[in-house]
């Protein structure tokens, strides 16, 4: 009945098209990492590695690099971190016929590139995983790729983009220097780091952390930068007090919540012609959705003689980052988008008219339209790939102690315990401690 | 179909093949394969700080006030890049170079020296009293080898530029005068297409 002509073949493809990592792989390797079994969670993926195979390879490796962050593998983190930084990089040259196939149907037929934040927050992580190890000038290397990044993207946008600087890892870079006993450099990142909270609070209602303004102060101190610690004072609206015991510090930093994930909207409109057929647009679009309300709270115990307790505070706002790089891109997408509707409307229309051509019956005339218009409504689907196992924040707390050894516990405001562990403290010695709580 | 067999039968052959090759090549030869910071990058610094190592005063200064050859060590090459790089291969063939040209003399660097001191506390305990080693003979350095890598990245788009600066620093022990400092500066640039078939 039907000629099988190209543009008829073509519609068809574009129902057949919808393909990606199954609900359940999804399913089961959340239901491990939010009972804290990141191991078996790593597990899992492993097994389902066939599913990410091809297009979404880079998804592969980000979500097996930050599991193994969390089960603390670091070795293995940063092989798939690194796995994944080499694949995005080589996925800035596109194939011009997988491009033309995505703007005929999706872009869920596109080998997954991850999203700008998602690119920077692989460094972030490598960083994070080398600084628990105590490898602070590998984790430095990685904090200054964060730098040329977002440089790279702030250019594309040409500047209109929110997510310009990275506030939290301008703070890591600070506590690594300070940690490899450049105070010099690490007074400047720390200064860095307070600027760029400011835009964060604007735009992700994030302020700079207490701990921050400490840092700030001290570095000052130490330089007899006296100019500057006095504008930190004035601006922070207390003095400086020097300690006179030889201390150290852990940094406490946590994972904290379920990441965004994204779900489609989309837009239809349907306009009659002046023949009666029935034109259908159909524009689908991907958006973050949180999964959490408000920031979880933690309280950092260490105790030797006396305990000492310090709380934890929001550094980095991962769901509104999310969020906010998004709608910047979507501006993008939209314009993609909307020149998709109108190829695939073209095609459609191509379809039905030489249908019409040799179909004089107005009922199997309209039940073609109707099909065609189906077809083509189908196969706009909107990515919602994503990098399902990030925080919806992250955490962080500086705790000052003198030289000891201490029992460092992480307590969340339900009573939780996350961790407990024995740490010792050396004299201007910064430990670093990553904690996972995304269940 | 005897043809299509035949056919057939080569393409089997074809798919059963190694896919992976290996020739040898000279180890001089310069292979950039992704722009990283690699071994052609480590030899170049390493000739070029040799070639200026030797050929500065410092070292005729040193033997004629002390009518002895300098011992070095080597201290820390920082890694300030946005690389991971493997400081160890040219700092090797820096001191190969300089312990080869017989005019200056090495002392182990911190890490060996931990290595070769447990050795000693080990003969000391079972080597016969003629071959075991005693302690607090080891010769102190005269200067020590300190360093950084730097790098500039600038991109846009598939265009990137990448600029190397190693420094190498001299430094008198005793009076913490640096008597040499050496420079090697390397500049790439790397492109990628935006768009292939």
């Amino acid at each position: 009945m039907f000629s099988l002509r190209s543009s008829y073949a073509l519609l068809l493809a574009f129902g057949l098209l919808a393909c990606g990592v199954s609900v359940a792989v999804y399913q089961e390797i959340e239901s491990k990492a939010y009972r804290g079994d990141f191991a078996g969670a790593v597990a899992s993926l492993e097994r389902n590695r066939k599913e990410y195979e091809g297009k979404s390879e880079v998804l592969y490796n980000l979500e097996s690099g930050l599991l193994s962050h969390y089960a603390e593998d670091f070795e293995r983190s940063n092989r798939h971190f690194f796995q994944a930084e080499k694949r995005m990089e080589e996925l800035y040259t596109k194939s011009v016929s997988t491009e033309a196939a995505a703007l005929l149907t999706n872009d869920n037929l596109l080998p997954y590139e991850g999203e700008d934040f998602e690119k920077v927050f692989v460094n972030l992580f490598l960083a994070l995983n080398f600084a628990e190890m105590g490898n602070y000038e590998a984790a430095l290397v990685e904090a200054r790729k964060v730098d040329v990044k977002l440089n790279q993207y702030s250019r594309a946008y040409e500047g209109k983009n929110a997510y310009k600087e990275d506030a939290f890892i301008r703070y890591i870079i600070g506590l690594l220097y300070e940690a490899e006993g450049e105070i010099n450099d690490a007074f400047i990142a720390y200064r860095k780091a307070f600027e760029a909270y400011r835009e964060y609070e604007r735009l992700f209602k994030t302020v700079a952390p207490s701990f921050l303004k400490n840092d700030l102060l001290r570095t000052a101190d130490a330089l007899r930068f006296t100019d500057e610690k006095e504008e930190f004072e004035r601006l922070f609206g207390r003095r400086f007090i020097p300690l006179s015991q030889k201390q150290g510090s852990v940094v406490v930093i946590i994972h904290s919540g379920k990441g965004p994930i994204k779900e489609e909207i989309s837009l239809q409109v349907s306009i009659p012609d002046t023949a009666g057929t029935v034109h259908t647009f159909k524009i689908a679009l991907p958006k973050f959705k949180s999964r959490e309300r408000s920031p979880r709270r933690y309280v950092v115990q260490a105790t030797s003689t006396s305990p000492v307790e310090v709380p934890t505070e929001v550094a980095q706002d991962v769901t509104r980052i999310a969020e906010k790089a998004l709608d910047d891109r979507l501006t993008l997408l939209y314009l993609k988008s909307g020149g998709r509707a109108l190829l695939k409307f073209l095609a459609a229309e191509k379809a039905k008219e030489e249908y019409k051509k040799k179909q004089s019956d107005k009922a199997a005339n309209l039940l073609f339209s109707s099909l065609v218009d189906i077809a083509y409504t189908a196969s706009e689907q909107a990515d919602v790939r994503t990098w399902r196992t990030l925080p919806d924040k992250i955490q962080i707390a500086r705790v000052d102690l003198p030289v000891g050894t201490y029992r460092l516990a992480v307590v969340a405001e339900d009573g939780r315990r996350l961790a407990e562990e024995s740490v010792t403290i050396r004299q201007n010695q910064i430990l670093f401690k990553v904690i996972p709580d995304v269940n | 179909m005897k043809h299509l067999l035949a056919f057939l039968f080569i393409l089997l052959l074809v798919g059963c093949g190694p896919s992976k090759q290996v020739s040898r090549i000279s180890e001089d030869t310069t292979t950039d394969l992704s722009g990283d910071w690699n071994d052609t990058d480590s030899r170049l610094v390493a000739d070029e700080m040799i070639r200026d190592v030797l050929g500065q005063p410092w070292l005729e200064d040193y033997v004629e006030a002390n009518s002895k050859k300098p011992t070095v060590i080597v201290g820390r090459v920082l890694n300030r890049s946005h690389e991971h790089i493997e400081t160890k291969t040219f700092i090797k063939n820096l001191e190969r170079a300089l312990l080869n040209s017989g005019k200056v003399e090495f002392v182990a660097s911190a890490d060996e020296r931990e290595q070769v001191r447990t050795e000693r506390k080990e003969q000391a305990k079972h080597a016969s009293e003629e071959t075991a080693k005693a302690p607090g003979q080891e010769t102190g350095a005269d200067f020590m080898l300190i360093g950084t890598i730097t790098s500039i990245i600038d991109q846009e788009g598939g265009q990137k530029v990448k600029f190397y600066q190693t420094n190498l620093e001299l430094v008198n022990i005793e009076t913490n005068k640096k008597v040499w400092i050496g420079e090697k500066k390397i500049k790439k640039m790397i492109s990628q297409d935006r768009y292939k078939l």
